[in-house]
């Protein structure tokens, strides 16, 4: 496409995007998706769900952009619990808790919320330039990948694991491998056998991850407040800056960028979507920085590449989405439904026969961006005071609203009651010294992991052909190789060096 | 929301039946429906019956054919069967409800050896049909059936097709397709994905050499010229290109048949209504022009007669998913078993036990010491900030916490969310040590109220 034409279109898109009715739309679907981000478990595939049957009446580009900000928004909103409280509003902010959290125990809430809105702005719009840009081109990535490939790009996650846990490979493995036992309850897709669910049918369907992140993270940080003594209503440091200084912006600027690059090509792949690319970016950050000790107290990095990816993986996903109406997401998923139940097929004919429509849906997520960051940095403010109500009612508060975003997803008291049990697993984890989020790392992979290898055994012709036949499964073989090495190495040079002293003391 | 929660009370204590007797004396034929309507799509958002209970949604609403609104629902998960075991229990004798399903929850129920049945809820009726396709990628040397039937016989091991979950539809045609061109079911290569998506995929980059799934799945893909039909399983031809499975010389044909069936128990006057509220769907014009998008095909079936439809395709599933080792106890082929991987996990997990126990051991001469150390400081200090010395949160609080929320729940059962809420907020307060008995109460109430409001009435999601 000339340069001429993409100008005259997204001119058509902006026309479109910014009439009054789109504009007000686009702004409900912001609002409305930060505060389903915010709530833990509510998420913007439930929220566009329920609100698909009020918009029949509508026209479909008003509604799909309204969607638009539901996604982008959610994504913004997921961090701010995270970052304040430990309790991540979605799966995909559970990585957020990991330096965010700590920043905001040293007073750096402010901080942490703007670096964590700036990221996703700057990340939701790098990905919907690459929207506009290269639609149709993008999504064939999505086709290079065959079992094999996903195969070797989970097993490249499975190794972040070392970037993610504090002090013990040992003790992260065994994390991981109670998530990956978590992943494998339910249907064996590929022959139907029941795994796990011992003669119990709310089992059968596994356990989803948004039920992972909520029962690990919102209600085992719960458990744990809880559990400890009365008198714990200390004083949180105040909240010192709402904006970053000169040192914080160059360290969050590079990471912002490395996030989205991460994110966006996560975002590409059906199924992998911005959980794992907040894992990947996550020890990305960990791997080139030079301060990788600082991680999990507090690193900023640690915050702003994870925000910025699991923003530019939103954005990633709706290029098979429009290209080839391939869903890459739960919420993608439920988009598609929206586009046929208007009479809408995506695919390359649908920039042939709607292009006000396709245009002005990337149009509407350039304004969805500049929206959601005016509406975000004031608020910034407002939630840090949320660090003043007193403990015991925050905490209750996410407890209500962690079992009922439980139940939201199916509306069952089932999902209730596995909220429950994981919080008290994530408790004793903790109180045990294991790491939790390798835990969830597991249930995310776990699944895709399994069904991509036995479908890249059953797909392939000979062994030779399994592994030359895949030059890209290679270099991921090969990353992962570098990674695990650079990941381990650290704890093997600290015991040589550490043995000696710690044996004189003997 | 009261009445709401008076039902499904009364569902949970098992009184259903005597219940249901009730409800139907007040549903006369006039004054039904009294609430809101549902129909549970027992997939997640964006599954084959999500998309088509959302049809019947906006045709209900296009043509005025309910007097209250009417609701979508989602109840995922193994194949439909677990929506399923929600309508026959919790759901009997709620006559404001009803399910869509079709062939895939029929064979599902069969594969995953279910407790419940189709059959256990009560026939209202099937709608539509979709046909299968058999397509290749447009690079593929196959150009028609014959060609790639040809390829399958001779190396039946090396060929791996794909469609949708096992033991579902897709799978079952392909084991059919396999049987009448010679090769034993249980030697076939399947390749499952969870959704058409994913599936799509895979077929569309060609890593995988064929696949099985719904004509309407990839028609625009086929027109886009990205994949080749090769047969479609109807009877006849439903477009002049693409030749049937009879046409192709196999005596098959097979539909993915779409429905709605009722919860068992409800009353013979909502069930009238419920038929007529089908009917008027079906002869709407709304509907045609819904259906002729979808290719969903005119199979128009009610009541008793579905019944028996029902019964035929359950013995059907049974005797082909036998044959492909799929059903009751056989774990079905696979190049990797469903045992595999949770074995390796098994040993992985061993294995990081043993590091474990070796870390501690050398621990005493290695770094690994103070690295528990470290961990066990943390926590300690974790504990210390929150509980001024005490080294680590006591075990009596952590299990007040659990049978706390665990309590909530059960009283979410009995007196619903707007009356168990307070008093569990009020309860975590005093758990965690606040003082302020009456801001708690006064915060608790708000909180209630808020959430309740935003659920029910932004959000429309029913708490219990």
């Amino acid at each position: 496409m000339s340069l001429t034409t993409l100008a005259h279109d997204m001119g058509a898109g902006f026309a479109i995007a910014l009439t009054p009715t789109n504009l007000v739309m686009g702004l409900a679907g912001c609002v409305l998706g930060t505060a389903v981000g915010v709530l833990p478990g509510l998420g913007p595939s439930v929220a566009i769900a329920l609100l698909l049957p009020m918009t029949f009446g509508l026209d479909p580009t008003a509604a799909l952009i309204m969607f638009g900000g539901i996604y982008y928004g959610a994504m913004f909103g997921g961090s701010t619990t995270a970052i304040l409280m430990n309790t991540p509003g979605d799966a995909a902010a559970s990585v957020s808790t990991l330096d965010g959290y700590p920043m905001a125990m040293k007073g750096q809430a402010g901080v942490a919320l703007a670096a964590a809105a700036i990221g996703s702005a700057l990340a939701g719009t790098f990905a919907t330039f690459m929207l506009m840009l290269l639609m149709g081109s993008l999504a064939t990535i999505t086709l290079l990948f065959g079992p094999m490939e996903y195969f070797a790009l989970m097993l490249l996650a499975l190794t972040t694991v070392t970037a993610v846990s504090a002090h013990s490979p040992a003790r992260a493995a065994i994390s991981l491998c109670a998530g990956l036992a978590l992943a494998m309850v339910g249907i064996d897709l590929q022959t139907g056998a029941a795994r796990f669910t011992f003669g119990l049918p709310d089992l059968l369907g596994g356990v989803d991850v948004v039920l992972g992140a909520v029962g690990l993270f919102a209600v085992g940080e719960v458990f744990w407040i809880m559990a400890a003594r009365p008198e714990a209503d200390h004083p949180q440091p105040p909240t010192n800056r709402l904006w970053l200084n000169r040192t914080e912006w160059k360290r969050a600027a590079p990471a912002w960028g490395r996030g989205t690059l991460v994110g966006f090509l996560s975002g590409l792949l059906p199924g992998s979507g911005a959980t794992l690319a907040a894992f990947l970016s996550y020890a990305v950050e960990k791997r080139v920085s030079r301060r990788p000790e600082e991680f999990g107290k507090g690193a900023i990095e640690g915050l702003a590449g994870p925000e910025a990816a699991n923003n530019a993986a939103a954005g990633g996903a709706m290029a098979p989405l429009l290209a080839l109406g391939i869903p890459g997401s739960a919420t993608t998923a439920v988009m598609l439904v929206a586009f046929q139940l208007y009479g809408l097929q995506p695919g390359p004919s649908l920039v042939e026969n709607n292009p006000g429509l396709v245009w002005g849906l990337v149009a509407s997520l350039y304004v969805a961006n500049v929206l959601l960051i005016v509406l975000n940095l004031p608020l910034i403010g407002v939630w840090v005071q949320l660090l003043k109500t007193p403990k015991g009612l925050l905490t209750s508060t996410i407890l209500v609203f962690a079992l009922l975003g439980a139940y939201s997803l199916q509306g069952s008291l089932a999902d209730m009651v596995m909220v429950l049990g994981l919080g008290g697993f994530a408790f004793l984890l903790r109180r045990f010294g294991f790491p939790v989020a390798p835990v969830l790392l597991g249930v995310v992979i776990g699944p895709m992991m399994e069904q991509e290898l036995r479908r890249a055994l059953a797909v392939s012709s000979s062994p030779t052909e399994l592994f030359l036949g895949h030059p890209l499964a290679l270099a991921f073989f090969a990353l992962a190789a570098a990674s695990l090495a650079a990941g381990v190495a650290p704890y093997l040079r600290r015991r040589a060096v550490a043995a000696p002293r710690l044996g004189d003391d003997d | 929301m009261g009445e709401e929660a008076v039902d499904r009370r009364q569902a949970a204590f098992g009184a259903a039946a005597c219940m249901a007797g009730i409800g139907g004396g007040i549903a006369r034929a006039e004054d039904f429906p009294t609430r809101p309507l549902t129909i549970m799509a027992p997939t997640n958002p964006g599954g084959g019956w999500d998309i088509f209970a959302r049809a019947i949604q906006q045709a209900a609403r296009a043509e005025g054919l309910s007097p209250k609104p009417i609701e979508v629902i989602n109840r995922g998960g193994a194949g439909g069967t677990i929506g399923l075991a929600e309508l026959v229990s919790r759901r009997r004798g709620d006559p404001h409800i009803v399910m869509a399903t079709g062939s895939v929850m029929v064979s599902s129920s069969v594969a995953h050896n279910s407790p419940v049945r189709l059959a256990d809820a009560a026939p209202l009726a099937k709608i539509a049909s979709d046909y299968l396709v058999v397509a290749v990628p447009t690079a593929s040397p196959y150009r028609t059936l014959g060609e790639l039937l040809e390829a399958f016989r001779s190396t039946p091991g090396a060929f791996a097709w794909c469609g949708g979950s096992a033991g579902g539809i897709d799978h079952m045609l392909f084991g059919m397709i396999a049987e009448a061109v010679g090769v034993s079911p249980r030697e076939i290569r399947y390749v499952a994905y969870a959704g058409a998506g994913e599936a799509t995929a895979a077929i569309v980059g060609g890593q995988v050499p064929a696949g099985v799934t719904g004509y309407s799945e990839w028609s625009s893909l086929r027109d886009d010229g990205r994949v080749r039909f090769l047969a479609v399983s109807s009877p006849r031809r439903i477009d002049a290109d693409t030749p049937t499975l009879i046409e192709s010389g196999l005596a098959l044909s097979m539909e993915n048949w779409r429905g709605l069936v009722l919860p068992p128990g409800v009353s013979a006057e909502a069930t009238r209504w419920w038929t007529g509220f089908v009917r008027r769907l079906h002869e709407s014009p709304r509907w045609r022009e819904i259906a002729l998008r979808y290719a969903w095909h005119d199979t128009y079936l009610e009541g008793p007669e579905l019944a028996r439809f029902i019964a035929r395709e359950e013995a059907q599933a049974g005797k082909v998913l036998v044959r492909l080792g799929i059903s009751s106890g056989g774990s079905g082929y696979a190049a990797v078993g469903p045992w595999t991987f949770p074995a390796a996990i098994g040993v992985a997990g061993a294995a990081a036990v043993a590091g474990l126990a070796l870390e501690r051991r050398s621990g005493r001469a290695g770094m690994l010491a103070a690295a528990v150390a470290d961990e066990a400081r943390a926590v300690a200090e974790t504990a210390d900030a929150r509980g001024g010395g005490d080294e680590a949160p006591p075990w009596l609080r952590f299990a007040a916490a659990v049978a706390l929320t665990a309590a909530y729940l059960v009283a979410l059962n009995f007196v619903g969310f707007l009356a168990a809420t307070p008093f569990l907020i009020v309860a975590a307060c005093r758990l965690i040590g606040s003082r302020a008995l009456v801001r708690d109460l006064v915060a608790a109430l708000a909180m209630t109220g808020g959430a309740w409001v935003l659920f029910t009435r932004l959000l429309h999601i029913a708490l219990p």
